[in-house]
């Protein structure tokens, strides 16, 4: 067993395992994300100009064109990416063991990798401007859903890596009891993974086809259906994954232990239950459905998923109350809040993901998914503003957290510039706070979302906004910008560690 | 076994965050209700 | 610890009392949340509605040439308007990138308004009104409604169409009554 040993090293911090070919596969899904984040982001710039009527950056064109790229590069590549490497911490490291088949991981990635390439180079030749939804009749060249569909493939097959490493641990028995609740979450979001991937399979292969002209279109609302069985459930992989990502964040920053392991893995079980029906709220003022099938689809079988998150907006930072708690800062209410570590970025990430998921995200997402008052948002700017804050201010600013720790664990450097990583979640996630709102306050006033512009100068009305959009849009953009620079900064301290960051012998 | 069988342990302040989020969003759902009978009449 | 498996027995650990009195609370209003939109449809006056068919878009581009043709009153920037009757059957076509006719209504009558598009998959949100509906090609969509306040409103393209989308901007009329 000499050859397997020399396969391991173990971290002098955590006192964890780490498999080698698993590190190596986190380091390169990680850096991958982060390349793809920094693309995305400079796109972002563009596009928050181009909203922003006074400054109009890009021409219609390339405004519907870069925001085609920024969904892809965003919702799709930088998420799914670092969602690989998620995977991989959380059963190799997690469970001490070794990854399974690490050929296959390897294929996940290549897949990955090419299928993104292919779609960021299609769009930006001018072949796709078809909007990360690509709604049929509209038609992007059929390399592009074959680059989609590559990149399914390939995240399927890193699902497979995930269950076939959980199950290894378990027959080679690398751990007592039940598997960490971090890795529970992470199988609950690989479990949706895979049903979602199926939906994205159902509508893409078809429409591959049809660009390629071997089979008739299909029919638009169908499509719609089954893309967004793909489109927002990936969103619901976010949730999951970001939820289990706050619990990691909450040992890792300030020791918390969950409060009650039964309440928070059974609230995990009914995102898996009910979470992935609830992505028929796109449809709500489509024909094709019944009232009562919207009310119970979008009403997530009674909202039991949004009673998962509610439970988990609890029990998160209850858990890290308690821990703080218990280290001496028991005065009043808020001691604990006031003492806890605001300068250490991971847990400033946390409790900025937590609050903004919650607050703006969250909240917004169930008042606008619930049947009747979706008619008063449904494609106004507040629906970005809605996912937004959830998939940003949530999914991102979290994953950004933990990366403060995968940066010494995984690359076993110690983070460089560490008073910009201090600032960072403060720039990025407080600044994106104002952009989402900012563009919910446009969308109550009738602002439409991807419209380079809103006021019809090309058509034969104008529209004039009340003033307050005028403001909103302008506070919308400076703080884009911002957001932007925080990303960049985030970007470099991760770039920066890997390239100057002081080594950590172990 | 109790997590915090001592007081001072016991998670209160999130009680009250969780409630000031639960206010919010009570707030927002019903606001957005109000909107909603703004518009026209639609069946 | 989260990140560390855990032993057995930890299903039988008691939950405390704040975490119990949330989850009931949490429980109550997802449960009343859902319970709002089936009892909306029976008291409430906003409801998206159940009625479509499915229709060809050279069909449909038919049925709304005809409607055009029974009511055309004038016409402005090219587009026609129409004067249909209350209680009629109203047409709006989306197509890359207009919206047509120009509908004339009037305050506190009700009409059956199909949408319809004969291409791509559009969107209508009436300004500033902001009602927003999606339009899919091979459906005819109706919804019954009522303009509640006169003026002249704007029908904004929500749903990206192609490039020439921002253009897509109509015309919607409501005298008062």
């Amino acid at each position: 067993m000499t050859t397997a040993a020399a396969l391991f090293r173990t971290c002098p911090a955590t006192g964890l395992k780490v498999h080698l070919p698993a590190q190596g596969l986190i380091k390169i899904n990680a850096v991958t994300a982060i390349v793809f984040l920094l693309v995305g982001g400079i796109v972002a710039l563009t596009l928050a100009l181009t909203r922003w009527q006074a400054v109009h950056l890009l021409n219609d064109e390339w405004f519907y064109r870069m925001l085609t790229l920024h969904g892809i590069a965003m919702l799709v590549a930088w998420i799914v990416f670092f969602e690989m490497a998620v995977l991989y911490f959380a059963s190799a490291i997690l469970l001490n063991t070794r990854l399974a088949v690490p050929w296959l991981a390897w294929t996940q990635y290549v897949l990955m990798f090419v299928g993104a390439a292919m779609v960021a180079v299609e769009i930006l030749l001018g072949r796709a401007d078809v909007m990360f939804t690509s709604y049929v009749p509209l038609q992007a060249d059929h390399w592009y859903y074959l680059g989609i569909i590559l990149f399914a493939v390939g995240a399927i097959l890193g699902c497979v890596v995930f269950f076939a490493t959980v199950n290894a641990a378990r027959v080679e028995k690398t751990y007592e009891g039940s598997i960490p609740l971090v890795t529970f979450g992470a199988a609950i979001a690989a479990l949706i993974a895979i049903v979602t991937l199926a939906h994205g399979a159902a509508a893409f292969i078809p429409t591959w086809l049809w660009a390629l002209g071997l089979v008739p279109m299909m029919d638009a609302e169908i499509y719609r259906l089954l893309f967004w069985g793909f489109g927002h459930s990936t969103q619901q992989i976010n949730v999951c994954a970001m939820v289990s990502i706050w619990y990691l964040l909450g040992t890792l920053t300030v020791g918390a232990t969950p409060l009650n392991e039964k309440v928070s893995r059974s609230a995990f079980v009914l995102y898996g239950l009910f979470i992935m029906i609830a992505s028929e709220h796109h449809l709500l003022v489509d024909p094709g459905l019944s009232a009562a099938h919207k009310s119970w689809n979008t009403g997530y079988f009674m909202h039991l998923a949004v009673l998962a998150s509610m439970i988990h907006a609890y029990s998160v930072p209850a858990a890290t109350e308690v821990a703080l708690r218990k280290q001496g800062y028991t005065k009043g209410l808020f001691e604990w809040l006031k003492k806890a570590p605001w300068g250490n970025p991971a847990w400033s990430s946390l409790f900025i993901s937590l609050v903004g998921f919650g607050f703006i995200g969250g909240i917004t997402g169930v008042v606008y998914g619930t049947e009747q008052i979706n008619i008063i948002v449904h494609n106004t700017l507040a629906i970005p503003g809605h996912f937004h804050a959830t998939v940003v201010v949530g999914t991102t600013v979290a994953f950004m957290g933990v990366t403060y720790y995968v940066l010494p664990l995984i690359f076993q450097r110690e983070v460089a510039f560490p008073t910009v990583a201090r600032l960072q979640p403060y720039v990025f996630g407080l600044s994106m706070y104002v952009v989402c709102i900012g563009m919910i306050i446009a969308g109550r006033f009738g602002v439409p979302r991807r419209s380079w512009d809103m006021n019809g100068v090309d058509g034969p009305f104008q529209v004039s906004f009340d003033p307050i959009v005028d403001m909103a849009l302008a506070v919308t953009g400076i703080a884009a910008v911002v957001a932007v620079v925080g990303g960049a900064m985030f970007c470099a301290v991760a770039v920066g560690t890997l390239l100057v960051g002081k080594k950590i012998e172990g | 076994m109790s997590e915090f069988d001592r007081e001072e342990h016991k998670p209160k302040g999130s009680f009250v965050l969780i409630m000031i989020f639960f206010g919010t969003f009570a707030l927002l759902y019903f606001l957005n209700w109000k909107y909603l009978t703004d518009i026209w009449k639609i069946g | 610890m989260s990140i560390y498996a855990v032993k057995p027995g930890w299903w039988n650990t008691p939950v405390h009392r704040e975490e119990k009195i949330w989850i009931g609370v949490a429980l109550v209003w997802c449960i009343a949340i859902t319970l709002i939109m089936p009892v909306w449809h029976v008291v409430g006056d906003q409801n998206s509605s159940q009625e479509y068919y499915r229709i060809s878009g050279d069909n449909y581009a038919a049925l709304t040439d005809a409607f055009i043709e029974q009511y055309k009153v004038g016409e402005v920037q090219g587009i026609a308007v129409v004067a249909p009757p209350p209680g009629s059957d109203i047409f709006l076509r989306g197509a890359q990138w207009q919206w047509d006719p120009i509908l004339k209504l009037t305050q506190g009558a009700t009409y059956r308004l199909h949408l319809g598009s004969v291409d791509m998959v559009h969107a209508i949100s009436i300004f500033p009104i902001n009602i927003n509906f999606e339009v899919v090609p091979g459906y005819d969509y109706v919804l019954t409604i009522t303009p509640t306040s006169a003026g002249e409103f704007r029908v904004i393209c929500n749903e990206f169409c192609g490039i020439g989308h921002h253009g897509m901007i109509g015309k919607l009329i409501v005298d008062p009554a």
